[in-house]
C-alpha cells in the first residue's frame, strides 16, 4: 500500500547540505499500523511530508496506492489523509462543518458524500453539538478532533498521523487512539509518528526507529524487543538511541 | 483536466471570499473606513475654506498714519471716509475695525490681519486731482486669512481708484471711453460647437481620481494578501491545504483572483465614496463635472484593461511577499514597503500636463496607468499611449505571474 525505497532528503541550509532523512526504506501493508519513532529533529515530519507530496525526495521513490509520489502527486494526495500534529490549524472564521466541507470538496467529494461522512465522523468524534460553531472558540481537543475529521473526510485508504495526540489531555488522547484502532479495523493503512511509547505499544504492528535521519532499527514490536533484549519499547528506544 | 482546475479554483475562491467577508476588521479597513473618511475629509476641507472666505469678507484691520504706531479712532474722519467711500464698494465686505496701541504688535499677535498706512493729510490729498495718494497695506503673511484679506483690500482700493478716475475723466469729457480695450476668452469647445469635448475639467477629479484609483488597484488587496498565505502558515492551515487533492496551481490561482477582486472592490469603494462626498458637500465641481463628463467607450475599455494588468502585476508581487513570509507580521511589514512604491510614483504624476507626455513614461509601471486615466478623464484621447501602456503592462503582468508560479512551486513554501 505504502512503499518507501531508499528515500533520502537533503535540505540546503545556509549554503550547506543537510541530510534530514537518509536512505529510508519501509513498506506498510493494508490494515497495518506502522510506527515511526524518533527524537526531535529525527526526520519524522520530513518523511510524512514526502509521502504527502509537499516535499520531493532528493533520492529514492515513494509509492502510495500504486501511484508515484512525484509523477502522480495529485492522485497520491487523494488517497491519503494527513494529520499534522502539534498546533493544528483550522480556519477560525469558518464553522467546524465548513472547515470539514472545504477539504471534502477539495478532495473531489460531492455534497451528498460530504454530508454522509460528516454525519458519520461527527458521531465518532462527538462533534455533533459543535458542527455549526466557528472554530475560533474551540478548545485544543475540539480543534484536534475537527482536524481529524477534516483529514479523513474523503475516507482515504492511507492515513498519515504525525504526533496526533501531542498536546491533548488523557481523555482526548484516548478518543484519538480509539479512533485509530477503528480505522485499522476498517482496513486502513496507517503511518503513525509519536513520542509516546505507550501509544506505539498499544497501536503499532511494526515500527521503525529513526535518529538524525538514519534508520537504527525496524521490525515488529516483538522483534525490536528481542533485538535489544528489553521488556518495553521505551527501554528499547532509549537503549538504541544511546548506543548510537 | 480543465474542468477539474475550475472546480478546485472555484472551491478555494468561494471559501476565501466567505472567510474574508467574515473578517470584520479587514472589511472595515478596506471598505467602510474609506466610505466614512472621504466625506469627512471633504466636509472639513469645505468648512475650512468657507471659514477662510468668511474671514476675508469680515477682515480685522486697523488704520494708522505714517510714522505713528497707534490706530486712528473708529470715529476719526479718515475711517469714516474709508467706510463710506472705499469699503462700501464691495457689497460683501464687512470690515471689523480694531483699534490698537501698536499695530505691529497687533499684527504679530494675530489681533488684526492687516494695517492700512495712510499719509497725514490723506483727506486733503484724496480730493486733490493733481495728487496721488499712497496707501500701504501691511498684512500678516503667516496666515491664509492675512493673505486673502490683503488681496481683497488691495482689490477694493484699486476699484476705488478706478471709480475716482472715471469720475474725474467724465468731468473733463463724458465721451471718453473708460474701457478702450476689452479682452475675453473662449475655450475650444465653447468657440466651436462641432468639437466633441471629452472628459472633465474638474481639477479635483483630474488630480485625485487617477492617483487614488491607481494606488488602490495596486495595493488595495494587500491586507487580504498577507492573510492568504502567511496567515495560513501562521495558523498551520497551509500545509493541510496543500496536502489535499487540489493542485497547487488551482489553489494559487484562486488566491491570486481573491487579491485582484479585493483591489478592485477597494478601488470602487473609494471612487464611490469620493463621488458621494462631492455630492453630499454639494461641491462646486461636482455638478458641472458630472454633467460634462463624457468618456469614449474604447478609451474606458483600454483604461480598465490597463488597471487589470496593474492589478495582476501587484497581486503577483503581494502573493510572492506573503508566500515568502512565515508570519502575518513579517508579511505585513514587507507589504508596507511595497505600499510606498505606488504612492511615490503616483504623486510624481501630479503636475504632468496631459497634452505633453513623454513616451518613455509609457514603460514605467503605475506611472503609465495614472497617465492613462488622466488622459481619459481630461478627454485627450492619445490612443498610441493607451495601447503602448497596455502592451507594456501585459508584459509586466506576465512576468509577475511567472515569478509567482515559480515561488509557489518551491518546496520552501510549506516550511517555516
Ligand atoms: N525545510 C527545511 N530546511 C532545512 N532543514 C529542515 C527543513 N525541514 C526540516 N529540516 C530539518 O530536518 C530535521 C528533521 O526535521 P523533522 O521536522 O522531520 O523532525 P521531526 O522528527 O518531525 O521532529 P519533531 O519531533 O520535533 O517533530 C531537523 O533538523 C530540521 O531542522
Ligand atoms: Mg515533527
Amino acid at each position: 500500500m505504502l512503499t518507501l525505497d531508499n528515500v533520502t532528503k537533503v535540505f540546503r541550509k545556509n549554503d550547506k547540505n543537510f541530510v534530514a532523512v537518509e536512505d529510508l526504506s519501509f513498506n506498510i501493508n493494508k490494515g497495518e499500523i506502522f510506527g515511526l519513532i524518533g527524537t526531535n529533529g529525527a526526520g519524522k515530519t520530513t518523511t510524512m511530508r514526502m509521502i504527502a507530496t509537499t516535499l520531493k525526495p532528493t533520492y529514492g521513490q515513494i509509492n502510495v496506492c500504486g501511484f508515484d509520489s512525484v509523477k502522480d502527486d495529485a492522485n497520491v494526495r487523494k488517497c491519503i489523509g494527513v494529520l499534522y500534529g502539534g498546533d493544528t490549524g483550522l480556519y477560525d472564521r469558518l464553522t467546524a462543518r465548513e472547515n470539514i466541507e472545504y477539504f471534502g470538496r477539495l478532495n473531489g467529494l460531492n455534497d451528498d458524500a460530504i454530508n454522509k461522512q460528516i454525519e458519520y465522523l461527527s458521531e465518532v468524534f462527538g462533534l455533533k453539538g459543535y458542527l455549526d460553531r466557528r472554530c475560533g472558540s474551540f478548545s485544543r481537543g475540539m480543534k484536534q478532533k475537527t482536524s481529524f475529521a477534516r483529514a479523513i473526510i474523503h475516507n482515504p485508504q492511507v492515513m498519515l498521523f504525525d504526533e496526533p495526540t501531542a498536546g491533548l489531555d488523557i481523555l482526548a488522547s484516548e478518543e484519538v487512539i480509539d479512533f485509530i484502532k477503528q480505522c485499522k479495523k476498517l482496513g486502513k493503512t496507517i503511518l503513525l509518528s509519536s513520542h509516546n511509547m505507550q501509544e506505539v505499544e498499544e497501536l503499532c504492528d511494526r515500527a521503525l526507529i529513526i535518529d538524525h535521519g538514519k534508520t537504527l532499527c525496524s521490525g515488529t514490536l516483538e522483534n525490536i524487543l528481542q533485538q535489544t533484549n528489553t521488556n518495553s519499547i521505551k527501554e528499547a528506544f532509549i537503549k538504541i538511541i544511546k548506543k548510537d | 483536466m480543465k474542468n477539474k482546475f475550475f472546480n478546485q479554483f472555484s472551491i478555494v475562491l468561494k471559501k476565501e471570499l466567505k472567510d474574508a467577508f467574515r473578517d470584520k476588521k479587514s472589511i472595515f479597513a478596506t471598505f467602510i473606513l474609506p466610505l466614512i473618511l472621504f466625506p469627512i475629509f471633504f466636509v472639513i476641507i469645505g468648512m475650512s475654506s468657507n471659514s477662510i472666505t468668511d474671514k476675508a469678507i469680515n477682515p480685522k484691520l486697523t488704520i494708522v498714519t505714517t510714522g505713528t504706531e497707534s490706530s486712528l479712532s473708529v470715529n476719526s474722519q479718515e475711517y469714516k471716509y474709508f467706510e463710506e467711500n472705499i469699503f462700501s464698494i464691495s457689497d460683501d465686505l464687512k470690515v471689523n475695525y480694531v483699534e490698537c496701541e501698536n499695530f505691529k504688535d497687533a499684527l504679530i499677535n494675530g489681533d488684526i490681519y492687516l494695517a492700512l498706512i495712510i499719509e497725514e493729510n490723506f483727506l486733503n490729498n484724496i480730493n486733490d486731482v493733481t495728487k496721488s495718494v499712497n496707501i500701504q497695506v501691511i498684512y500678516d503673511d503667516r496666515s491664509t486669512s492675512g493673505n486673502t484679506t490683503a488681496s481683497v483690500i488691495v482689490e477694493v482700493l484699486n476699484a476705488y481708484s478706478d471709480a475716482l478716475l472715471q469720475d474725474r475723466v467724465e468731468e473733463l469729457d463724458p465721451d471718453i471711453s473708460m474701457t478702450p480695450v476689452v479682452g475675453s476668452s473662449l475655450s475650444l469647445s465653447q468657440a466651436f460647437d462641432d468639437i466633441q469635448r471629452y472628459g472633465t475639467d474638474s481639477t479635483i477629479l483630474l488630480l485625485i481620481i487617477p492617483m487614488l484609483l491607481t494606488m488602490l488597484i495596486s495595493i488595495g488587496g494587500a491586507s487580504i494578501a498577507t492573510d492568504l498565505v502567511a496567515g495560513e502558515k501562521e495558523r498551520n492551515t497551509f500545509e493541510p491545504l496543500l496536502s489535499t487533492g487540489a493542485s497547487r496551481f488551482s489553489i494559487l490561482s484562486a488566491k491570486y483572483a481573491v487579491i485582484i477582486i479585493f483591489s478592485f472592490l477597494s478601488a470602487i469603494a473609494e471612487v464611490l465614496s469620493i463621488l458621494i462626498s462631492m455630492l453630499v458637500t454639494k461641491d462646486m465641481f461636482a455638478t458641472s463635472a458630472f454633467s460634462s463628463l463624457y468618456l469614449p467607450f474604447s478609451g474606458v475599455i483600454l483604461v480598465v484593461l490597463n488597471l487589470l494588468m496593474l492589478a495582476a502585476l501587484f497581486s503577483g508581487l503581494l502573493l510572492i511577499l506573503t508566500s515568502t513570509s512565515n508570519t502575518l507580521k513579517e508579511a505585513q511589514s514587507k507589504s508596507t514597503v511595497i505600499m510606498f512604491l505606488p504612492m511615490i510614483i503616483a504623486f510624481a504624476t501630479m503636475y504632468t500636463d496631459v497634452t505633453d507626455i513623454s513616451l518613455w513614461s509609457m514603460c514605467l509601471p503605475i506611472y503609465n496607468v495614472v497617465i492613462s486615466i488622466k488622459l481619459l478623464l481630461a478627454g485627450v484621447m492619445n490612443y498610441a499611449y493607451l495601447w503602448g501602456a497596455l502592451a507594456i503592462n501585459v508584459i509586466y503582468a506576465i512576468l509577475s505571474v511567472f515569478v509567482t508560479v515559480k515561488t509557489f512551486s518551491k518546496e520552501s513554501l510549506i516550511t517555516k
